[in-house]
């Protein structure tokens, strides 16, 4: 949807599949993906050798950022997994066709979301073309809603 | 929800998914 936003269209694989890094057509991905492996799995010496190619590539601010997101998601997998955090609906319904073409469904922690009955998936591919307007309307729905809480 | 319009100085919005879309799969997050 973001790439979409951005007038891009961007290919999804490279999420879960280290081989397609280099097609989905992020600008510096390649260093990106390779300090996310090394964040994640990586001995010391291939995470230096990471840093280093994204401090090169992206600047200081750049890798700031990137170490940032890359430690952040470190920590938030772990507390959705940990509490069982069930994936909102509609992105349930909207997003089922494109979690099963990435294998996104076959992770453990896709047992903490019901499955989406065929009705809801249909209505969910129906719905999907509107993401890029549905997904900043709830944004601000949800802005809203945590001014008033 | 987060707005998919938001935007940082240093990164793009598909530079920051990229990152983290992938940390996620890494640890097999479903969410």
């Amino acid at each position: 949807v973001s790439g979409e936003l951005e007038g891009a269209r961007f290919d999804l694989h490279a999420v879960t599949d280290a081989a397609a890094a280099g097609s989905a057509g992020v600008p510096y991905e390649r260093e990106l993906l390779a300090l996310a492996e090394a964040v994640v799995r990586g001995a010391e010496v291939e995470l230096a050798h990471a840093r280093g190619k994204a401090l090169a590539a992206l600047g200081p601010e750049g890798f700031v950022a990137a170490a940032a997101v890359a430690s952040n998601f470190e920590r938030m997998v772990r507390i959705a997994d940990a509490t069982g955090i069930p994936l909102d609906a509609p992105l349930d319904a909207i997003s089922a066709s494109m979690r099963a073409e990435l294998g996104i469904d076959a992770f453990g922690s896709a047992a903490n979301t019901p499955s989406v009955s065929p009705a809801r998936r249909l209505l969910g591919r129906a719905l999907a073309p509107f993401a890029r307007y549905l997904m900043p309307a709830l944004a601000g729905l949800s802005r809203r809603f945590t001014k008033r809480a | 929800v987060i707005d998919p319009r938001a935007r940082t100085r240093a990164l793009s919005r598909a530079q920051m998914e990229l990152v983290a879309g992938r940390v996620s799969a890494l640890n097999e997050c479903f969410y």
